[in-house]
């Protein structure tokens, strides 16, 4: 009986892990996969890079690895796979899109054995070792080089790895620079949210409902009319700025910028995200009795001690669901930094979208995107560690 | 100051008080109580007993009125300032505290030494015997515990007036009964005056000095439980304190200790004039089913009416008669159990007598008889 009615169970559940399976494990687990996991150089270079793996490192590869390299380019040319490989190549070392592109180019017209010196005639990258060095990282299937980047390193045939150039080093600042403001737009939330929660789960209950109703009204808006709603507001024409001029606070010609910088990105997803710290706080106080400050202050306490001893205890499962739900969730916004953001506002959301939609280089998309998963889940961890992820608090 | 009454520790002077602007929950309440007395409020639920508890203890103010403490009008004193230990409803227990903390909170209010504190509420928890308890929270006690603790908290920093709302209410009977001696035992030894709310008149015939009946936020009589009992002056304290058998009449002769009445069109009954007065057309007469007589001897009651009986319940030491009377068909009798008391069956008819001195002449009931719904 009890065998069957858990097979039963089990049957039953199926559906659910499939659902969660196809809609959460899969796509995250490809993603993780694209992150470290790419074979695009291995499929078309097979020969050349099973040849360079044999390769000792030193000067320069033997004849065999440049016939090999010129059998298979002229290949990728003629499949219409070379372009695809110098995009590739060109990540791994800068330049190398158009010393792949040229020498498949040339290799169609014209080229003769010995290849060690036909193919560095044709360009001379191919004497350089660094490039060789280049190719056989690119080669192996799975490769370190998004995560590399994603951190601002790069592997170097010599030195091992190092840092990028001054210049080219953005995402680690990028990554402080996302948990700073997401910090900073939690505490703003919690500043807003707090007393407005409180006001709202302490009202009569007619009016507490119209409250919560218009805490909820975002949400019943599309998040892209929210934010443009802000860029009305906002912008130098806009009608803050307007304001401020007709009242002679501020001189025309000496306008606001309150967009496109990160003052925007703090106003706007403040905003956007305010609901999600009032939500889980509203919930836990509505269930704190009002009997409870009451009986504070017969027993002689005044109002800041009855608060912080009495209320503010009872009140931190909302807290911490408030300010873990925010959090997360600013980690991750991109459309509002996109919109209002401006070039100093952007976060790294933006970055892997960019990397996703427009430079199309998934691997380090796909890097920074775990990176940043992981870095949530170590702040979950944490706040489980800190504070209880039982204590926390959804609904009363 | 003056005019204060001088014994009155705690008094309310025509307090009224309204939480929406047009109905009044409290009206017209004036009571003193005096230093380590024990008073009670009861009342069906809804009367306005916790907002007065409330507004002494400054939760709420009147809308109309002035509370008095100590001779001093307390209506600019905040409530932490007030030295009232208040026990809520529902106990009110701090429930992310311990118990030693929640007794604690008061004593570091008031600045006490950690040394103090501690023996402090060691006491408090001891004369509750909650001293093994001490490091529990409320969600690890039962109603009792919880109960015994919140009681302890409202004394642990001894103040001179205590309130208690309904304490007992969500506890069993047994319970109930063992709290109730307790409390009293409590008050009695620490000699606090206390102001204690209550919808269970047995309670508040149990534990009370005095008792304020309470009905639609007014103050009905205010009376020691046994004059309440036996002298009820208005027709809701004769049927909210024990059990009462109510005839409607109209009132044809009114003198200073007795007045007749026309019943049912049939009878006239003679009865003591306590809220009547001259001019006054209707009355409810009210007479407790114990004093009614069994076929009293010829002569000796003033009252002597006919009655069929309906019903007869054995209950040990009396015995209880449903009988129609007068037009009343739930008019109770109640007879000790005597040998040689003739048999009653269902269907008699039999003579049921009382004294005029037993029976009293009370405002009239509403026409409505919702006034008359049964205590709760
Ligand atoms: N906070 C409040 N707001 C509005 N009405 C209230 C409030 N508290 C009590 N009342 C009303 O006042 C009346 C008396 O209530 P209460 O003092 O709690 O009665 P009791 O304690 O005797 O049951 C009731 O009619 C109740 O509905
Ligand atoms: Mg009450």
């Amino acid at each position: 009986m009890m065998g069957k009615s858990r097979t039963q169970a089990l049957l039953l559940a199926l559906p659910l892990v499939a659902f969660i399976g196809i809609t959460f494990v899969a796509p995250l687990g490809s993603m993780v996969l694209r992150s470290f996991h790419d074979p695009l150089v291995a499929e078309i270079l097979p020969k050349t890079v099973a040849a360079l793996g044999e390769w000792d490192g030193g000067a320069l590869p033997p004849e065999g690895v440049y016939a090999l390299l010129a059998e298979e380019l002229k290949q990728a040319r003629a499949d219409r796979t070379i372009g695809r490989l110098a995009t590739r190549l060109n990540r791994q070392a800068s330049g190398l899109r158009s010393v792949v592109s040229g020498t498949g180019r040339r290799l169609a017209r014209q080229g003769a054995p010995p290849w060690a010196e036909a193919l560095p005639r044709m360009n001379k990258a191919w004497g350089d070792p660094e490039v060789w060095h280049a190719l056989a990282q690119a080669g192996r299937r799975v490769t370190p080089t998004y995560y590399l980047n994603a951190l601002d390193l790069r592997m170097d045939a010599d030195r091992g790895v190092t840092q990028q150039p001054e210049a080219k080093r953005i995402y680690r600042a990028l990554f402080v620079k996302t948990i700073g403001v997401s910090l900073a737009i939690t505490l703003l939330c919690l500043g807003i949210g707090y007393p407005l929660a409180w006001f709202i789960a302490h009202s009569p209950p007619r009016r507490g409902r119209l409250l919560l109703v218009l805490v909820l009204l975002p949400f019943w808006t599309s998040l892209l009319v929210r934010t443009t709603s802000w860029i009305v507001l906002l912008q130098q024409q806009g009608v803050l700025n307007s304001l401020l001029t007709w009242a002679g606070i501020v001189a025309d010609d000496q306008r606001l910028t309150l967009m496109h910088n990160m003052t925007g990105t703090f106003v706007a997803m403040t905003h956007v995200l305010l609901p999600f710290m009032v939500l889980p706080l509203y919930s836990v106080m509505s269930g704190i009795q009002p009997v409870q400050m009451q009986a504070a202050s017969s027993l002689g306490a005044r109002w800041p001690r009855a608060f912080r001893r009495v209320y503010l205890p009872q009140s931190m499962p909302g807290v911490g669901a408030g300010c873990l739900l925010v959090f997360i969730l600013a980690m991750g916004y991109y459309i509002t930094p996109a919109l209002v953001g401006g070039q100093s506002g952007q976060l790294i959301s933006n970055f892997i979208a960019y990397h996703m939609q427009t430079s199309l280089n998934w691997g380090l998309a796909a890097a920074l995107g775990s990176i940043l998963f992981v870095a949530v889940l170590m702040l979950f961890l944490l706040y489980d560690r800190v504070l209880g992820l039982d204590r926390m608090r959804l609904g009363s | 100051m003056l005019e204060n009454n001088e014994s009155a520790f705690v008094e309310f002077r025509e307090v009224s008080k309204t939480y929406d602007g047009s109905t009044l929950s409290v009206q017209d309440f004036s009571l003193s109580v005096a230093r380590g007395e024990f008073v009670t409020l009861l009342g069906p639920s809804g009367c306005g007993k916790t907002t007065c508890l409330k507004m002494l203890a400054g939760f709420e103010e009147p809308t109309g009125g002035e509370i008095f403490l100590n001779g001093r009008p307390v209506g600019r004193v905040k409530a932490h300032k007030r030295n009232i230990g208040v026990v809520f409803q529902h106990y009110a227990l701090f429930p992310h505290m311990t118990i030693a903390e929640n007794l604690a909170f008061p004593l570091e209010a008031r600045g006490v030494s950690k040394d103090a504190i501690a023996t402090g509420v060691k006491r408090a928890l001891d004369m509750v015997q909650l001293g093994q308890f001490a490091d529990r929270r409320p969600a690890q006690m039962s109603g009792g515990q919880q109960q015994r603790a919140a009681i302890a908290r409202a004394l642990v920093f001894e103040p001179d007036l205590v309130l208690m709302d309904e304490p007992l209410g969500a506890l069993d009977r047994r319970l109930r009964e063992d709290m109730q001696y307790e409390i009293r035992r409590l008050q009695q030894r620490l000699e606090v005056t206390m102001i204690y709310v209550t919808h269970d008149q047995g309670e508040a015939m149990v534990l009370s000095d005095r008792v304020a009946v309470m009905n639609e936020g007014k103050i009905q009589q205010v009376a020691p439980p046994e004059v309440l009992y036996d002298e009820p002056t208005t027709l809701f304290v004769a049927n909210f304190i024990g059990e009462n058998n109510r005839l409607d009449g109209q009132l044809m002769e009114w003198g200073d200790d007795l007045c007749r009445a026309k019943v049912h069109d049939a009878g006239v009954v003679q009865a003591f004039p306590v809220a009547v007065r001259e001019g006054d057309v209707h009355t409810s007469l009210t007479i407790r089913p114990e004093r009614v007589e069994l076929n009293p001897t010829p002569g000796s009651v003033a009252n002597v009416f006919e009655a069929v009986v309906r019903d007869v319940i054995f209950l040990g030491d009396h015995l209880r008669i449903h009988a129609e009377l007068l037009g009343n068909s739930q008019f109770i009798v109640k007879i000790r159990n005597i040998v040689g008391q003739g048999a009653v069956l269902p269907g008699d008819t039999i003579k049921l007598g009382w004294l005029a001195t037993d029976c009293r002449a009370l405002d009239a009931a509403a026409p409505a008889e919702s006034t008359l719904a049964a205590p709760n």
